[in-house]
C-alpha cells in the first residue's frame, strides 16, 4: 500500500508493473529534458540574447521539426512495447471473478468447487492495532504466487472499477458486461487497492486486498473455505 | 476423440484462451459456452449418445459466467437476452435452444 505523503508508485509486484515503472522513469526524463530546454531558451529570450534579423530560418526550422519527431519516437517505442506485452496470451492457471456491488465486492472461484464470498471493508472502529485504515477487508482474495491469473470483472448495480496499483491492474466493472484482465505476482505478499469508479456514498469504502501465497497455502485456504 | 475429451476434462485447470474472443470483453464467451452446453446436451440426448463431451462447455461457462447470472436466469429470460443483445447480437433467435432449467 502507499505510505502517507507518498508521491511515487508503489513497489511493482508484477512484471507489467515493473515495465510501467521503468517507462514512467524514462518518460519523466524526456519531460525533464524538454522543460530544461524550454526554460533555458526562455531565459535567453528574456535576457535579450536571442535576436535575429534573418528572414531565412531554414536551419532552425529543421532542428525544431526533427527534434520533436525524435522525442515522439523515444516515447512511442517503449509505450507500444508495453502495450503489446500486456496483450500477450498467457494461459491462466486460475480464473477469479470479481463482482462489484454497492458497496462491497463478491469473489468467485468456480473452476472446481463453487467457492464464493463477499469482501467488506473492516470498519475503523473494528480495526486491530497496526492494520491499515480504509484498506483492510474481512475476506481477502488469496491467489497462488507466480501463476498467471485471469480476473473477470463485472458489477451488479452501478459502475465500479477493480484496481490494484502494485500489480498494475485497473479494470472497469460494468453491469451486463464481463471484462477480462490478467496478472502474475512476482512475489508473495499482500496488495491493496480501492474502487476506482464513483459508485455512490461509500465508494471510498470498498477496498480490494489480494494475498499472494505459495501454491500449497492457496490450496489449504481454498480447501478450508469450500469445506 | 472421446478419449481426448476425457483427458482434457481430467486436466482441466480453467477456461483456456479462446481465439474467438481475444479481447477484453468476455461477455460473449460466457454466453457462447452456456449456449453450446445446452445445445450439446440436447443433441446428445436426441441421438441417445454419451453427453460427457458436453461437460467441457459446462466447465468453461462455470469458470467464466458469474454464478448470479446463471442462477437468476439472466442468460435465459427475455429481459436477460435484451441485456445480452447489447453485447451479443442475434441472441433472440438462438434462445429457443436453451431450456428453462436451473443451475445443476
Amino acid at each position: 500500500m502507499a505510505n502517507h505523503s507518498q508521491l511515487g508508485f508503489q513497489d511493482a509486484s508484477s512484471p507489467i508493473m515493473e515495465e510501467l515503472v521503468e517507462f514512467h522513469d524514462h518518460a519523466l526524463m524526456v519531460a525533464l529534458a524538454i522543460c530544461s530546454l524550454v526554460l533555458y531558451l526562455l531565459t535567453l529570450t528574456l535576457m535579450e540574447k536571442l535576436s535575429s534579423n534573418t528572414v531565412d530560418a531554414q536551419e532552425v526550422e529543421l532542428i525544431w521539426t526533427i527534434l520533436p519527431a525524435i522525442v515522439l519516437v523515444l516515447l512511442a517505442l517503449p509505450s507500444l512495447q508495453i502495450l503489446y506485452m500486456m496483450d500477450e496470451i498467457d494461459e491462466p492457471d486460475l480464473t477469479l471473478k470479481a463482482i462489484g456491488h454497492q458497496w462491497y465486492w463478491t469473489y468467485e472461484y468456480t473452476d472446481f468447487k463453487d467457492l464464493s464470498f463477499d469482501s467488506y471493508m473492516t470498519p475503523t472502529t473494528d480495526l486491530p492495532l497496526g492494520h491499515f485504515r480504509l484498506l483492510e477487508v474481512d475476506h481477502r482474495i488469496v491467489i497462488p504466487m507466480e501463476s498467471p491469473i485471469r480476473v473477470i470483472i463485472t458489477a451488479d448495480d452501478v459502475l465500479h472499477s477493480w484496481a490494484v496499483p502494485a500489480l498494475g491492474v485497473k479494470t472497469d466493472a460494468i453491469p451486463g458486461r464481463l471484462n477480462q484482465t490478467s496478472f502474475i505476482t512476482t512475489r508473495p505478499g499482500v496488495f491493496y487497492g480501492q474502487c476506482s469508479e464513483i459508485c455512490g456514498a461509500n465508494h471510498s469504502y470498498m477496498p480490494i486486498v489480494v494475498e499472494s501465497t505459495p501454491l500449497k497455502h492457496f490450496e489449504a485456504w481454498s480447501s478450508l473455505l469450500s469445506s | 476423440m472421446a478419449e481426448d475429451i476425457r483427458t482434457k476434462l481430467e486436466h482441466y485447470k480453467t477456461a483456456p484462451f479462446d481465439s474467438r474472443f481475444p479481447n477484453q470483453n468476455q461477455t460473449r464467451n460466457c454466453w457462447q459456452n452456456y449456449l453450446d452446453f445446452h445445445r450439446c446436451e440436447k443433441a446428445m440426448a436426441a441421438k441417445g449418445a454419451d453427453a460427457t463431451p458436453c461437460q467441457w462447455y459446462y466447465r468453461v461457462y462455470k469458470s467464466i459466467c458469474p454464478t448470479s447470472w446463471v442462477l437468476r436466469g439472466v442468460l435465459q429470460v427475455p429481459f436477460g437476452s435484451l441485456l445480452l443483445s447489447l453485447w451479443c447480437p442475434h441472441v433472440l433467435e438462438v434462445l429457443r435452444d436453451v431450456p428453462k432449467v436451473s443451475l445443476r
